[in-house]
């Protein structure tokens, strides 16, 4: 600043002070655009974020729409093709006529129609309890899977382990529905997709952590298709996992097992969040 | 040279009655700042032009030199007061130290009379703590996460309005002193371009309203600006 105003004299000055002025314009015009540039384009990918994110939870509440609504069709349709025949044909059975007919054909009716009725409670129960298992109501999380693993493992088509390391403290019921709903889509995708050999499922804590982890042998996903398939229309059932997780503000991990042989899946929640 | 003049004045009276106009959203501190400035700004321009205050021995040198520390201490106090960062805070307050020892100094070497028309260092240590000052303002607003697009705001316009008065005139006041008279004649019309922009600008700040009217959520943001 001194300098220029010690070395320059006439003419110069005159040169100085217009290219410097012009310079000095240009700069801080530039400056200023580029501000402007920089934010708008900061502000557009802020909103491709939001819209993006927006637009998952949009997919994410369809699929849980349209898993209520399958869910409600199979009930009716449970109802419908399975109970309601049956009653009609318990009714048959005790028409009217019944007491005209002799003994023995009023015994063989009533027998008839017991049985039916006997198979329309069980079918109504089954009904019920795939709506909520009561061994998850009454007796919890880890005895509900036990018993799902037992199950799945006496088919003999696949070998089913679980083990609960740390669950003294039982999670909320409706969160170990939750948990549990999860826990069944993963096995039914195992099942479905993966021609694993076998699946182990194993519980543990850490600090405030509360882990679910599945690994088995068959044909997996990563994180990376999991991502790709919650934003695509495909994967209903790993939607319907994300938002039952949201619900619980838990996380879900898929990875390649580092000997590269399994697939795991790691439910993460917060115990605090969640007893 | 008198048509820019004209227009100078014009648009201190058209910045006057936007101000006036748009009266209820610049009940803040920052426009009555702004607009304190202004009507000290046109003061001071008449008083200097017409030296009106030459007949009770009050030179118009010493008018434009208090004009210039004054100027100086609201812009300042009016970019201050939108930083966050508080090291940059503490660095520009002690820069604005150093202009206010230079100005003391400048105050008793010319005796408390004799003063320049220019006062070279002083108009350039504050135009570069003015212009770092409005740097640092633009880089802060665009590391801010807030929805808003930077020229919605008033004071984007005030701080362009500042940059670009300052660094236009910026070698015009460095090299006042060694330009012939003719010359300072027609390189004041730098000057005079750069004050009319200033006023324009400061103008757009009165019309937009002020940031904590605006929007600043997201949906909201959707609804009024996307649909």
């Amino acid at each position: 600043m001194l300098l220029l105003q010690v070395n320059t004299s006439g003419a110069n000055v005159s040169l100085v002070l217009f290219f410097g002025t012009i310079g000095m314009l240009a700069l801080t015009i530039g400056l200023i655009v580029f501000i402007i540039f920089h934010q708008r384009k900061v502000i557009r990918y802020q909103m491709t974020l939001q819209k993006m994110e927006q637009e998952q939870q949009k997919m994410l509440l369809n699929a849980s729409i349209r898993l209520q609504e399958e869910e409600r069709q199979r009930i009716a349709a449970d109802l419908h093709d399975d109970a309601g025949p049956l009653l009609a044909t318990a009714r048959l059975y005790l028409n009217e006529n019944l007491v005209n007919l002799d003994k023995t054909t009023q015994l063989q009716s009533i027998y008839n129609a017991k049985q039916i009725i006997d198979d329309t409670i069980q079918l109504i129960r089954n009904i019920s309890h795939s709506l909520m298992p009561p061994t998850l109501k009454n007796f919890g999380l880890e005895s509900a899977v036990n018993d799902q693993f037992q199950k799945i493992s006496s088919s003999g088509i696949i070998n089913a382990s679980c083990r609960f390391h740390d669950y003294k403290e039982r999670l909320q019921t409706d969160n170990e529905l939750i948990v549990f709903r999860v826990i069944q889509e993963l096995i039914n995708n195992i099942l479905k997709h993966s021609n694993a050999s076998f699946i182990h499922l194993t519980q543990n804590t850490n600090g405030n952590k509360f882990y679910i982890r599945m690994h088995h042998d068959g044909k997996g996903i990563t994180q990376a298709d999991f991502e790709r398939m919650n934003k695509s229309a495909a994967g209903l059932g790993l939607k319907n996992i994300q938002s039952r997780l949201k619900v619980l503000h838990g996380r879900i991990f898929f990875e390649k097992d580092a000997s590269q042989t399994y697939y795991k899946v790691t439910i993460e929640l917060n115990r605090e969040d969640n007893q | 040279m008198f048509f820019l003049l004209d227009i100078t004045y014009i648009t201190y009276i058209i910045t006057i009655i936007i101000f006036l106009i748009f009266l209820n959203r610049n009940r803040n501190t920052n426009s009555i700042i702004i607009f304190s400035y202004i009507l000290y700004s046109l003061t001071n321009d008449i008083l200097t032009e017409k030296h009106i205050l030459s007949k009770i021995g009050i030179d118009s040198n010493f008018l434009l030199y208090v004009f210039t520390i004054i100027e100086f201490l609201l812009l300042f106090i009016y970019l201050f007061l939108f930083l966050k960062e508080s090291r940059i805070k503490k660095f520009l307050l002690i820069t604005a130290v150093i202009f206010f020892v230079i100005a003391a100094y400048n105050f008793f070497e010319n005796n408390f009379k004799s003063f320049k028309s220019v006062d070279t260092i002083l108009i350039a240590v504050s135009s570069i703590i003015l212009i770092i000052e409005s740097i640092v303002y633009l880089f802060e607003s665009i590391q801010n996460p807030d929805i808003d697009f930077i020229y919605s705001k008033p004071s984007f316009w005030v701080v362009v309005g500042i940059m670009i008065y300052f660094s236009g005139t910026f070698f015009l006041f460095l090299q006042y002193e060694n330009l012939s008279d003719s010359d300072k004649k027609s390189f004041w019309i730098i000057n005079m371009i750069c004050f009319i922009l200033k006023n324009i600008f400061f103008s757009i700040s009165f019309i937009l309203k002020p940031e904590n009217q605006q929007i600043s959520n997201v949906d909201d943001y959707y609804l009024n600006k996307i649909e």
